[in-house]
């Protein structure tokens, strides 16, 4: 039983019948859902799924995830998705099994917080009453959102600062990784993109300090800097990840803009009159190609890109507007039901470099956390993704899909309610390779990981494994074969 | 003989010595891992606050541990700010990264200036008897 839900009986003994009889409807409205977003406080201890189903030898290997894991200190709750200390979670798959297990990445704050015993410092979302100010978006560094690899580590990322260094064994935390002095706390995204060489490419998002400005980067496969460049931006568009293609790297400019607020969240302001910018950077020199102005859009993700001689193509999960961080995600971790922010809806960009012009054209499909086959980065390929977002009691997806952008081919395996599917990862395999995705069973409060074979999602999981465990709902992740 | 100067000594030729000055300390907590020094300096006006010099009083001390506490006598009535950074590496400067965001503590009166930088407005306390001061380091 949880303590809210504990305190909230304790005080239903002290109510009048009346006063009751409003409490129920409160309570009937806490979603089942919730428990997703209900958090951990303590790291989770190697812990065995039942699996149900032949695992494919292509899948051994291992599945890293990362995510808001801790919602509250003393009797304090974070009232925002962003806002949680970040957990990175693997589950272990080979022959003899499956094994979860997760841990607190080490940031600066969680140990002062840990130490302290209390939230010592606002949320990206969150104001807590007397809480301390700040050195640098350092001190507030969550490590929530990503784990990616890098030279035989992990970086457990986040968006607004330094990466923090994960040992893939035992997954503790090595400390924040350091380019070099001029880059130490700059923001670094949580969506660095990979090229065929094993290059890691990556944006930086600098809104506040001074004239908003984008900081680009390049890192070989064996981790060091080999090239950065900062460029100043028109207006303080909110970025979150960015596309990569053979010769270049574009990044939008959304039309949630940046401004004034006690929070991150709080600054963000959608700007409809705001046209958002497509920059089309040089993948080598970094120079500013192109400025490419479409109509206000907000987008957290991106498909892969692919270049056909002056056009370049990639897909996007596109919102309609900004509600989704600045409503939806406070939503989700305040374990609010509706009303629903508008759901990410999957288009395809071609950008012609000539006529410094975009089309979109949309899927018609609503998608979230897209993924692709990673040894093709720059191919046209289907994305794979969340779905069934339209019709989720959580707003979060149901389904596993994937989709063609250039034929719109569309295959869907939708759970339906009572599962919420996290980010699906594509694996190499025979016969067209799989999908692998962790989710959650809220009506049976287990979670687990599912494998569909990649060209035939729609038949269905091959391989279903859970536990009696509730994993905190996350973000990212990669998969590494054994 | 000729001997340096020492901060006291400083303070000494920098106060005004009243009949009736006050005792201010200052505590300032949260220095990260003992090493480097400690600078601070206090100001009794804007003008001088923003341009960094004139300062009332100012002091250098080798950290040692999370605490440092000094106490300043004799000073008169009046309002004053007291800005300090942790020099981690003793190069005499507060390092920054190229944003110019500090990678090395710092801290103000009034443990103001919850983004950034202090004002001398939002720094400032005043003083009409003995008090103390804390700063706790970001």
């Amino acid at each position: 039983m949880s303590l809210r839900r504990r305190q909230f009986l304790h005080l239903l003994t002290s109510l009048s019948a009346a006063q009751l009889a409003s409490l129920e409807v409160l309570a009937a409205k806490e979603p089942a859902w919730a428990s997703g977003f209900a958090g951990v406080v303590d790291d989770m201890a190697p812990h065995d799924l039942e699996v149900y189903g032949d695992i494919p030898s292509a899948c051994h290997g291992t599945l890293y995830r990362n995510g808001p894991a801790r919602y509250a200190r003393a009797g304090r709750r974070y009232g925002h998705w962003f806002d949680p200390d970040g957990m990175i979670q693997s589950f272990a798959i080979n022959a003899a099994g499956i094994s979860h297990q997760g841990r607190f990445v080490r940031t600066a704050k969680f140990v002062e917080e840990q130490a302290a015993e209390r939230f010592l410092y606002n949320g990206a979302g969150t104001v807590f009453r007397d809480s301390l100010p700040v050195r640098s978006n350092e001190s507030t560094n969550v490590a929530n959102i990503n784990v990616q690899p890098l030279n035989g580590e992990l970086l457990a990322l986040w968006e607004a600062g330094s990466p923090y260094r994960i040992d893939p064994e035992t997954l503790e935390t090595r400390g924040r990784l350091h380019w070099n002095d001029d880059l130490d706390g700059v923001p670094f995204s949580a969506h660095p993109r990979f090229d065929e060489r094993g290059h890691l490419w990556n944006i930086g998002s600098v809104p506040f300090v001074g004239q908003p400005s984008l900081v680009l980067y390049h890192v070989s496969a064996d981790g060091q800097l080999r090239n950065w460049r900062v460029h100043k931006l028109d207006f303080a568009g909110y970025m979150h990840d960015f596309v990569l293609t053979p010769q270049y790297l574009i990044a939008l400019n959304s039309s949630a803009v940046l401004e004034s607020g006690e929070t991150f969240v709080d600054r963000i302001h959608w700007r409809e009159s705001q046209p958002s910018q497509l920059l089309v950077f040089d993948r080598e020199t970094f120079d500013l190609l192109h400025t490419i102005e479409v109509p206000a859009t907000f987008v957290f993700h991106f498909g892969n890109g692919w270049q056909d001689r002056q056009m370049l193509s990639f897909t996007a999960c596109r919102y309609p507007n900004s509600d989704i961080v600045t409503h939806g995600m406070r939503r989700l971790a305040g374990q609010q039901p509706g009303p629903y922010h508008p759901a990410p809806e999957l288009v395809r960009y071609d950008l012609s470099l000539q006529q410094r012009s975009a089309q979109i054209t949309s899927l018609d499909i609503a998608m979230e956390f897209p993924s692709f086959d990673g040894r093709y980065p720059f191919t046209s390929q289907a994305v794979i993704g969340s779905g069934g977002q339209r019709n989720s009691e959580s707003e979060l997806g149901s389904a596993v899909q994937s989709v063609d952008p250039r034929t719109g081919e569309h295959q869907i395996f939708d759970y339906g309610p009572g599962i919420i599917v996290e980010e699906p990862l594509f694996i190499p395999g025979p016969d067209g390779g799989y999908v692998l995705h962790s989710f959650h069973d809220y009506q049976h409060q287990r979670s687990g990981l599912a494998i569909l074979a990649a060209g035939r999602l729609a038949e269905g999981p091959l391989v279903k494994a859970d536990m009696n465990r509730v994993i905190p709902l996350g973000f990212h992740g990669c998969f590494l074969s054994a | 003989m000729l001997r340096p100067l020492s901060i006291f000594t400083l303070l000494c030729l920098s106060i005004p010595p009243l009949a009736h000055g006050h005792d201010l300390k200052l505590v300032v907590r949260n220095l990260s891992e003992p090493g480097g020094t400690l600078n601070w300096m206090m100001f009794d006006s804007a003008q001088s606050y923003d341009a960094g010099d004139n300062s009332v009083a100012s002091g250098r001390h080798r950290v040692t541990g999370d605490t440092i506490e000094l106490t300043l006598h004799g000073l008169p009535d009046g309002t004053y700010a007291v800005r300090l950074f942790h020099d981690e590496n003793n190069n005499g400067e507060l390092d920054t990264n190229l944003l110019g965001i500090p990678r090395e503590g710092y801290g103000f009166s009034n443990n103001s200036g919850e983004r950034g930088p202090a004002s001398f407005d939002d720094a400032a306390v005043a003083v009409h008897g003995d008090q103390t001061i804390e700063i706790r380091v970001r």
